[in-house]
């Protein structure tokens, strides 16, 4: 029965290590840099983790909800400052959600690897670029409050 | 093998008994001795290469156990040397064929089947892994390189009852006893037991002093159990900074929209003084300790 494992794998299907950032960080870059890195770095960090399918996309699911509740929230109470905090709240509970959802495998990873990615550069990065996003949401959301209130 | 003198059975036996002690430095030195009178001793070429491994001169290690593969009969000991090398090396591809060499002289090595299940395990082999592990097991249960590596697929895929009772047995059988008390202390670290932990790495630490990892691990340990850095205990017991960091979030978001101000300020207040102390507190604790060796 052995002998069906006792063949060459890494040769022919290659070494397929798991890589992850620090997941407790992902607090933080979802509080600094809101939604989207969260998004995008625990997607990543999820592939290279080798979570199961459903759980990513369930994952991405709740992220993308969120991102459409802070623009419902701005359109129903039309202040943009309010909408950001709220944004704020939110993508700090998606990174701990984030780090509750991948922790088994994290788990695995520390143990077997014991290395971790830098986050730093990548989790400024993405704010940068999602912030213009955000605040194009934002904008929208608060524009079509002062539309329904005009109309 | 030629005749040996009786000076070279005296060379040999010191050889053996430093290596057994753990001292790898001096072990290597009579080894090394042993191979220049006898070039092409395999055993000699093997154990100048397990010190050398052991020592962490990686390069040498291997040309010595190439060296012995080349020159001797006892092929499974250092194909499995040349694998753990390999591994240490992360040549991941090599270190299989190796190990896979030493299965095929002998697919009755437990120890060896555990290492090939643990090399799986690090390069995502997740479901051979484990099957690998299951068969060790059954060749082996009481081998000790099979508990080593069985105690690292229970630490890493958290199953502390069954890690408890695989450290009972590696105690019982390993003869590392630093190896020993590592794993215990591992196992209290897990359980968040620090003084425990610290009991067990200090021990390990007496006996092997010139661990730089033992050091570190036990002057992480010191920070953390000092009474100064107590909040940062509880804050590691009770899910770490993070969840403190939300709960703290949602509370002014909370109070905020509520329009309590006073309280909001009093909560921001708090935080404020907590975060200083945390950032504070490693200056003071640095100080403390600087104060106390001196004194």
């Amino acid at each position: 029965m052995i002998e069906q494992w006792l063949y060459p794998s890494l040769r022919h299907g290659g070494v397929k290590e798991t890589r992850s950032y620090r997941i407790s960080s992902f607090l933080y870059v979802g509080f600094f840099g809101g939604l989207l890195p969260v998004l995008v770095l625990g997607t990543m960090n999820g592939h290279w983790l080798r979570v199961s399918k459903r759980t990513t996309l369930g994952m991405l699911l709740v992220g993308l909800i969120l991102l459409a509740s802070t623009f419902f929230y701005t359109w129903m109470t039309g202040s943009m400052l309010d909408a950001l905090l709220f944004s704020r709240v939110t993508a700090a509970g998606l990174g701990l959600g984030y780090r509750c959802v991948l922790k088994k495998r994290f788990r695995l990873h520390s143990v077997v690897q014991g290395e971790y990615r830098p986050l730093t550069k990548p989790a400024i990065l993405l704010s940068i670029v999602s912030l213009p996003l955000e605040f194009l949401l934002l904008r929208t959301g608060e524009v079509y409050f002062y539309g329904d209130v005009v109309r | 093998m030629a005749m040996w003198s009786a000076k070279e059975i005296v060379l040999w036996q010191e050889a053996v008994y430093y290596y057994e002690l753990g001292k790898y430095e001096q072990a290597k030195r009579k080894f090394l001795e042993v191979l220049s009178h006898e070039p092409a001793d395999e055993i000699a070429l093997y154990y100048a290469a397990s010190c050398a491994f052991y020592l962490e001169e990686i390069e040498e290690a291997e040309t010595y156990a190439k060296a012995a593969v080349k020159s001797g009969t006892q092929k499974e000991i250092c194909f499995a040397l040349l694998g753990a090398i390999c591994i240490e090396k992360k040549a991941y591809v090599e270190a299989e064929e190796w190990l896979l060499a030493t299965l095929h002289e002998n697919p009755r090595n437990a120890g060896v089947m555990a290492q090939y299940a643990y090399l799986m395990l690090q390069t995502g082999y997740e479901e051979k892994a484990k099957h690998l592990l299951a068969h060790a097991q059954y060749l082996g249960h009481d081998d000790e390189t099979v508990l080593h590596y069985q105690y690292f697929f229970q630490r890493a895929y958290e199953q502390p009852m069954e890690q408890e009772e695989t450290i009972r047995s590696y105690v019982r059988v390993a003869g590392n006893r630093v190896d020993k008390l590592v794993k215990l202390g591992l196992l209290a670290l897990d359980k968040e037991a620090y003084r425990e932990a610290r009991a067990y790495f200090t021990q390990a630490y007496r006996m092997n002093p010139l661990d730089e990892h033992l050091v570190q691990v036990l002057e992480r340990l010191d920070k953390l159990i000092h009474p100064m850095n107590w909040p940062e205990r509880i804050l590691l017991k009770t899910g770490g900074p993070s969840v403190w960091w939300i709960m703290l979030i949602l509370c002014l978001y909370i109070l905020a929209k509520l329009h309590w101000y006073s309280s909001l300020m009093a909560v921001g207040i708090f935080a404020i003084l907590v975060c200083g102390y945390f950032w504070f507190s490693p200056f003071l604790y640095k100080w403390t300790c600087k104060m106390a060796r001196r004194g």
